[in-house]
């Protein structure tokens, strides 16, 4: 029994010590959200940052892993919105329920997008996804009848669960905040398995991919339905969070809003749709006085971090720590060095 | 048994053009189960076109490719890996930025069945799997003599290395037959003799073997049969003997390439 205590001990400091820069992380980031918690203000900017953690994630599966460029997520975070949004409030679905029908209606768009966009490459799928993109803002604005038009949708239900009512963006956290780590823990899962390795071997390689036994086209297809998903529950969470959605919500700019951030943060990582989503939220926010210079802003991080930073703020996480270890290493010798 | 029982893989007046440029014209081959067979001939002469016809890259203007009885010419590549032929590539074509175990694992992917759903919910078949996948892994780079790199990226192994690496995930597919395409290129003399050596291994282990190369040394060494072919038509067909005596084989290669 004591040995097995022993065992036990030292399969835990392992742990930590394998897993503690991430442990002190989430333990920062868990006080932090309780301090912003009790203002409204940064409550709401705390909901955006797990909302946008959500459709950068998507995204991260299907540009950072799987190689395939969409600069039309916004065009699935519509149809997330006004999906869940239209169902609500005219027939009465309960929330909880719409937003999940808006993310499956999303996906079914992903793939019917998918279909197409999987025998494109570079710039040609860029173009079709920008399209994309475009043709929904051109539908939720033009087509009053069902959307609103311009003047959008106002008084969305709130979500509630099992009776409890989310109306305060601090109560609405909870289930923003479950909801992320759920896709978070989603998207671990994923590119730890089978379907995982698929879609960075399509990456990597597509015809090595399709020489091992990958059908290419269906494991694109894939991910463009899971991050099709993941953009339109993001979506149809903003849509009950804020109860007002028009389409000026739903422009490019979301788009490359959501690009940004994955790009900033750095793609092909876990941590880096979170860090990237965070920052981006908290940067335009601050910069709110400048918002006609957005776009702006978004295409300089851009350009910073395609020269100086290309694998994102995380990149420059992992070099600072490379770079540390190197000086713990050089300083070891010369102890050893010392004469005894 | 009859004699089309033991073969594995036929090849039927197989053509394939380019536009005006026929570049594989009406070649005619069988391999047998278990045989080494080569594929040689002077740059340019369709070599490996011809492979990437059998391997389903690209579909044949006219001929048929029979694999162990079924036709499968015209076939998308990843059913072909899955009926069971894997390949290596001349220009390697390895996942550079995953590592040299996971590069393995991608070949197991037709021998595995996990789906997305599985996957997320990592359902206990999902695990079992996986874990298997990784002792079969490790078993096939012990085999090939990359036990040690296991955890290096791809990209960091040396050219040899690289090379062993491509058989490697190619064996993960459990082929019934290998291709490898020109697996000598730029290995020094000692590599070359390790190779040999792995492509006998592979044989043992009942893998049919069909290999493209240009050392000459290595494939009449290797090789049980040979097939020889010159701007698309084959110009020879036999024992690597055979080959040798061959005058239009002789001629094809400036008379005097042939020297073992």
């Amino acid at each position: 029994m004591n040995q097995n205590t022993v065992l036990t001990q030292q399969k835990g400091a392992a742990f930590w010590k394998k897993n503690r820069l991430s442990i002190i992380a989430i333990a920062v980031l868990c006080v932090a959200a309780a301090v912003m918690l009790r203002t409204r203000y940064l409550a709401m900017i705390l909901d955006f940052i797990c909302i946008y953690t959500i459709a950068v994630t998507g995204l991260d599966l299907l540009f950072g892993y799987t190689g395939q460029v969409s600069f039309g997520q916004a065009g699935f975070y519509a149809i997330g919105a006004y999906t869940s949004a239209l169902l609500s409030k005219n027939l009465g679905v309960p929330p909880i329920l719409s937003i999940f029908i808006g993310a499956l209606l999303a996906t079914v768009f992903g793939v019917i997008i998918a279909f197409p966009a999987s025998k494109l490459v570079k710039h040609f799928l860029s173009l079709l996804t920008i399209a994309f993109g475009l043709m929904v803002y051109t539908f939720v604005n033009s087509c009053s009848a069902l959307t609103g038009g311009p003047s959008g949708i106002t008084g969305i239900p709130k979500v509630s669960i099992f009776g409890l009512e989310l109306g305060s963006y601090q109560s609405y956290f909870w289930l923003v905040a479950i909801l992320m780590v759920l896709v978070l823990i989603t998207k671990k899962n994923i590119i730890n398995s089978r379907v995982g390795r698929a879609f960075i071997a399509v990456r990597e390689n597509p015809h090595a991919a399709a020489g091992m036994g990958i059908n290419v086209a269906k494991y694109k297809i894939m991910a463009f339905a899971i991050s099709a998903f993941a953009a339109g529950l993001a979506g149809a969470l903003y849509a009950h969070m804020i109860r007002f959605i028009s389409p000026d919500t739903f422009t490019k700019d979301q788009s490359n809003m959501f690009m940004t951030m994955l790009l900033f943060g750095g793609i092909a990582t876990m941590s880096g749709s979170v860090i990237g989503a965070a920052a981006i939220t908290v940067m335009t926010e601050l910069l709110q006085q400048f918002a006609a210079y957005q776009t702006l802003i978004y295409a300089v991080l851009i350009l910073i971090v395609l020269f100086l930073l290309p694998n994102g703020t995380v990149g420059l996480f992992s070099k600072l720590k490379a770079a540390v270890r190197k000086r713990g290493q050089k300083r070891k010798p010369g102890k050893e060095g010392t004469p005894q | 048994m009859s004699e089309t029982n033991n073969v594995m893989l036929e090849v039927q007046d197989l053509t394939i053009r380019f536009g005006g440029l026929v570049a594989v014209n009406a070649v005619n081959f069988q391999v047998q189960k278990g045989s080494i067979f080569g594929l040689i001939g002077p740059n340019g002469a369709g070599k490996t076109t011809l492979f990437n016809m059998i391997s389903g890259v690209y579909k044949p203007t006219s001929g048929k490719v029979l694999f162990d009885g079924q036709e499968i010419q015209g076939k998308p590549a990843y059913k072909v890996n899955s009926l069971g032929i894997a390949r290596t590539y001349q220009n390697i074509n390895l996942f550079k930025k995953m590592t040299v175990l996971e590069n393995v694992m991608v070949g197991c992917h037709s021998r595995t069945h996990c789906g997305l759903f599985a996957s997320v919910l990592r359902t206990p078949a999902q695990r079992k799997e996986e874990k298997e996948v990784v002792e079969k892994c490790r078993d096939i780079l012990e085999f090939m003599d990359l036990g040690d790199k296991a955890d290096f990226l791809a990209s960091n192994l040396s050219y040899g290395e690289q090379r062993r690496l491509e058989i490697s995930r190619a064996l993960a597919s459990d082929p019934k037959m290998i291709l490898l395409d020109e697996p000598a290129a730029g290995m020094n003399g000692a590599e070359k003799e390790e190779l040999q050596r792995t492509i006998r291994k592979i044989a043992d282990k009942g893998i049919t073997v069909l290999l493209v190369e240009h050392d000459m040394k290595l494939v009449m060494n290797v090789t049980h049969q040979i097939c020889v072919i010159s701007f698309g038509k084959r110009i020879g067909y036999g024992t690597p003997e055979e080959i040798q005596q061959n005058p239009d084989v002789i001629e094809a290669y400036l008379g005097g390439g042939l020297d073992v």
